[in-house]
C-alpha cells in the first residue's frame, strides 16, 4: 500500500467539491448576472463628459499656465497654444494679419486656447499666410488638443493654403473666430 | 445682495467689452447674427454656433463659404438639400457630421439646424422642419463612407433643382467654380 496517494487524494477532493456544489446553482447566478447587468448603467453616474470644462489652474496645460497677453511676437501668446510654424508678428504682418505681399488661406484649422486676462476660452483659426517662401523667424509649435494627422482637421502639422493661388507656406496668423 | 448683482452686470459688462475689444481689430472673423425666428429651432443657440465654429469653420468658413476653396459653399444655399427626405438624411450621412466629435445627438440636431437655418439663409424650402434629436440618431448610423460623395451630392443637387426649383448653380460647389 502507498503512503502518498496524489490520484487518491485528488478524487476524494473532487467529489466532495462537487458533492457540496450545484451544478445548476452556476446556471443560476450566471443568468441572474445577465439579467442585472443592463440595470447597471442606468445608475446615476459621474461622467467625465458631462461636466463642466475645469478651467483651474491645475487643470491647465503647461501652455496655458505659462501663457502671457502682452507680447505677440513670443511663442507664449496665450493664442499660440496650437500654432505650428513662423510668427507673422514677426515676418512683418501681425498676429492677424498677413505681410505685405501673402495671401491669406481661407481655410484654416479651429484650436481652443485659454486668455489668462479673464480666464475664458476662445476659438482660435490659424489661418496661413501663403504665396511667400517660408519666413523662419520666430517658429513656435503649441500642441493644445491637437491630434494624429488622421484626424486632419484637427491637426496643426498641415499646411492650411488650400484656395490660394500658391501653396507655398510663408507664416501662421492667430484670428479669434468665437468663444467656448 | 444689491452689491453681488453690481459685481455681475460690471463682470458681464467687462467680458462683453474685453471680447468686443479683441474682436474690433480681428479681419473675417464675425459670425452671423442669429435671428430672432430661427432661435426656436434650437435648445441653445449659442452652443450651436460655437460648436459649428470648432468642429466646422476652419474648412467651411465662419460664415458658411471660404470660396475660391475647393469646398462646397454653404452660405446662402445648404437648405435646398432639405428638399427631399433623402437629400436631407444626406446632410446628416456625410461623413464628418455622421462621424462627428460631437456625441450628444441633441447637441448635434442643433448644429446642424444652425447650418441649415443660420448659414443657409432662406434657402430652406418653406415649412421645412427643424432636424431632431431622433432624426440624428437614427441617420448618422449610415454614414456615407462608400462610394462617391461628389456623385451622390449631383444627384440629390439635381433633385432639389428638378423638384425644389433649386438654382442650377447648386451642381457646383460654390456659383462660378469649374467643379
Amino acid at each position: 500500500m502507498k503512503t502518498f496517494n496524489p490520484d487518491a487524494m485528488g478524487e476524494k477532493l473532487l467529489r466532495r467539491f462537487a458533492g457540496g456544489t450545484s451544478r445548476r446553482g452556476i446556471l443560476a447566478r450566471l443568468g441572474l448576472a445577465l439579467v442585472a447587468a443592463p440595470a447597471f448603467p442606468l445608475l446615476p453616474v459621474s461622467r467625465a463628459s458631462a461636466a463642466k470644462p475645469d478651467r483651474s489652474p491645475e487643470a491647465k496645460t503647461t501652455f496655458a499656465r505659462n501663457a502671457q497677453s502682452t507680447d505677440d511676437t513670443k511663442c507664449t501668446y496665450w493664442r499660440y497654444c496650437a500654432i505650428d510654424g513662423s510668427l507673422c508678428s514677426c515676418c512683418g504682418g501681425a498676429v492677424n494679419r498677413c505681410p505685405p505681399g501673402a495671401e491669406h488661406s481661407p481655410v484654416s484649422w479651429v484650436g481652443t486656447c485659454i486668455n489668462p486676462d479673464d480666464g475664458r476660452a476662445y476659438l482660435i483659426a490659424y489661418r496661413d499666410c501663403c504665396g511667400k517662401a517660408y519666413c523662419n523667424k520666430c517658429d513656435c509649435d503649441g500642441t493644445d488638443r491637437e491630434t494624429q494627422l488622421y484626424v486632419p482637421q484637427l491637426n496643426n502639422d498641415v499646411i492650411w493654403c488650400f484656395g490660394t493661388t500658391s501653396m507655398e507656406y510663408h507664416c501662421s496668423t492667430a484670428v479669434l473666430v468665437g468663444t467656448a | 445682495m444689491k452689491t453681488s448683482a453690481v459685481l455681475i452686470a460690471a463682470a458681464a459688462l467687462l467680458g462683453a467689452l474685453s471680447l468686443s475689444t479683441l474682436r474690433a481689430a480681428e479681419p473675417d472673423n464675425h459670425s452671423p447674427d442669429i435671428p430672432a425666428a430661427v432661435r426656436p429651432m434650437m435648445q441653445d443657440p449659442e452652443l450651436a454656433q460655437s460648436d459649428f465654429i470648432e468642429q466646422c469653420a476652419g474648412c467651411h468658413g465662419v460664415r458658411g463659404s471660404t470660396v475660391p476653396a475647393h469646398l462646397p459653399e454653404i452660405k446662402d444655399r445648404v437648405g435646398w438639400f432639405m428638399c427631399t427626405p433623402e437629400s436631407r438624411a444626406y446632410l446628416l450621412r456625410l461623413p464628418n457630421v455622421a462621424h462627428s466629435r460631437l456625441t450628444d445627438n441633441a447637441q448635434l440636431a442643433d448644429l446642424m439646424n444652425y447650418v441649415v437655418f443660420v448659414l443657409g439663409g432662406k434657402s430652406a424650402p418653406a415649412g421645412t422642419k427643424p432636424f431632431t434629436a431622433d432624426e440624428v440618431t437614427r441617420e448618422r448610423q449610415f454614414p456615407l463612407t462608400s462610394g462617391s460623395l461628389a456623385a451622390e451630392r449631383l444627384r440629390l443637387a439635381n433633385e432639389a433643382i428638378r423638384k425644389c426649383r433649386a438654382p442650377a448653380s447648386l451642381r457646383l460647389q460654390f456659383p462660378g467654380s469649374a467643379q
